[in-house]
């Protein structure tokens, strides 16, 4: 192994703003040089050749994905291990989740690392080309990839280049199968391709989708050892996390947090206090709706919020000072707008699920209101080709579970909260970088 | 218990014709608006014929009867 860094935490916040916690940092958005990548992080080891080498370092310390379900990459991996020399390696930038940066964050940041990732999986794999793929959207993020790629143009062990997502496609780009599309060139919605590993992806080759974010633990992981990686963190979850969040005024940040990190931890040195917050949206639009006492009490990591029934999804944690069944509402009516209208229990299902659960609203609902929302969940769920109608029934059976006291009060007529500020949905120039 | 036929719906081929849940009324209800919900996926002997000939007369080729 290369030098150690001297360093457990930060990673990717290195040199970034450290909070008044020494579990939370901060990302910095200035972009490092090739030359400092190579000082922060040493010459990188000769990527490895064989999948044997990959899978052992997988072996000491897994590595669970983080575009969102949170797959471990050793399984994913197997897969592929039969199509040595014909795969090809995308690296998912595409943050089609309007509440998620931290890939937009790490790759302005970090686009070595990111790079080094794909080498090190497409390395093992004789990957036959590779791609890192962003929304068509952010130029600029484009360009930092097309210029760290020009930078280190000889360590390159196979072609890499940018790809983008198909302009106006928005919430489902970043779909597995919607980046392929796009990368085809075949409208970038996504595709009903039900077998996995994916063997006819891009140019009919089988196709690795992993997200940015898992590609630069990974280069971490690789160079530094298992030992030195899980040196912070859990047991269960080593190492750190990106997550984005957005606070009660609106803004958003990005930090890293050490893995297992209690979530009152990380709001504290932010600054924020539950007494500001109504609700949470945990996971983002794959996510659940919690009550901020809950939310405080959770650990930032992924086994530990499985136990508790949640998932980091894409690394989202939105905080919310509306009613919570109205900001619920707000989020459905979003994405009932955001379905690519391709199945038909998403665009006839979603509108009508956020249809009804305006009759949730104070002086509206009854049981019956509460079992026709409740009976659309399950008319919904597990029919479409993304996974997009399935994020919308968790949410809302999240939110219809947990502000049942909520849900009482709305029956007599009143509403302990303020209305909806729609912060959880995109809303022009409401969402600004802190 | 590998090789047992199922059934699958391409969700984005479907246009709701409801022609699976006429043929095939033992496996494939439809919800209000008319698009199949699989009530099971594996095709019992005594309906693989009728599951087939679904196969065969769903009108945007939707329904997919495969092995597992």
């Amino acid at each position: 192994m290369s030098d150690q860094l001297n360093h457990s935490f930060p990673r990717f916040a290195y040199k970034g703003k450290t909070l008044a916690s020494r579990n939370v940092a901060v990302m910095p958005t200035s972009t490092i040089s090739l030359a400092e990548h190579l000082s922060i992080f040493g010459t990188p080891e000769p990527y490895f050749n064989s999948i044997r080498h990959l899978k052992k370092v997988l072996d000491e310390n897994e590595l669970h994905g983080r575009g969102g379900a949170a797959f471990p990459l050793s399984q994913k991996l197997r897969g592929y291990e039969s199509h040595i020399g014909e795969v090809v390696i995308i690296a998912n930038g595409c943050e089609g989740e309007h509440l998620s940066h931290k890939d937009e964050v790490l790759i302005r940041r970090h686009p070595h690392l990111v790079l080094d990732g794909i080498a090190i999986l497409g390395s093992a794999l004789h990957a036959k080309a590779g791609y890192v793929h962003i929304k068509a959207s952010q130029t600029s993020v484009q360009s930092v990839v097309k210029k760290a790629l020009a930078e280190r143009s000889p360590l390159n062990p196979f072609k890499i280049e940018v790809s983008t997502s198909a302009p106006g496609v928005g919430y489902i780009a970043g779909a597995e199968t919607a980046v392929i599309s796009a990368i085809n060139r075949q409208g970038g919605l996504p595709v009903y391709l039900p077998d996995r590993p994916i063997l006819r992806g891009v140019k009919k080759l089988p196709t690795l989708t992993a997200n940015v974010e898992t590609l630069a633990h990974l280069a971490l992981l690789a160079r530094f050892g298992s030992e030195w990686y899980s040196s912070v963190g859990t047991a269960e979850d080593s190492g750190t996390r990106l997550l984005t969040i957005t606070l009660p005024d609106g803004s958003y940040t990005v930090v890293e947090v050490v893995a297992g990190s209690v979530f009152s931890e990380v709001f504290s040195a932010l600054g924020v206090s539950p007494e500001q917050v109504s609700c949470g949206l945990l996971g983002g639009y794959y996510g659940q709706m919690v009550d901020a006492e809950r939310l405080w009490s959770l650990r930032a990591s992924h086994a530990d919020l499985k136990k508790s029934g949640f998932s980091f999804g894409a690394g989202v944690v939105a905080l919310a000072v509306g009613c919570p069944i109205d900001e619920t509402a707000a989020v459905l009516r979003y994405l009932a707008g955001e379905s690519s209208g391709q199945c038909g229990p998403c665009y006839l299902g979603l509108p009508e699920l956020a249809r009804a659960w305006t009759d949730l609203r104070p002086g509206k609902v009854n049981s019956s209101s509460i079992s026709r929302v409740s009976g659309l969940c399950d008319e919904i769920a597990g029919r479409g080709a993304c996974s997009m109608p399935d994020g919308a029934v968790l949410l809302a059976r999240s939110s219809l579970s947990r502000f049942r006291a909520e849900l009482l009060v709305h029956q007599s007529g009143r509403c302990g909260y303020p209305s909806s500020t729609g912060r959880l949905v995109p809303r022009q120039g409401a969402m600004v970088a802190r | 218990m590998a090789g047992r036929l199922q059934i699958f719906i391409n969700p984005i081929a479907c246009k709701g014709h409801g022609m699976c849940a006429e043929l095939l009324p033992e496996l494939i209800e439809l919800d209000e608006w008319g698009f199949p919900i699989i009530k099971r996926r594996d095709i019992p002997i005594s309906l693989i014929d009728h599951a087939k000939r679904a196969e065969r007369l769903c009108p945007t080729l939707a329904l997919i009867v495969k092995q597992d």
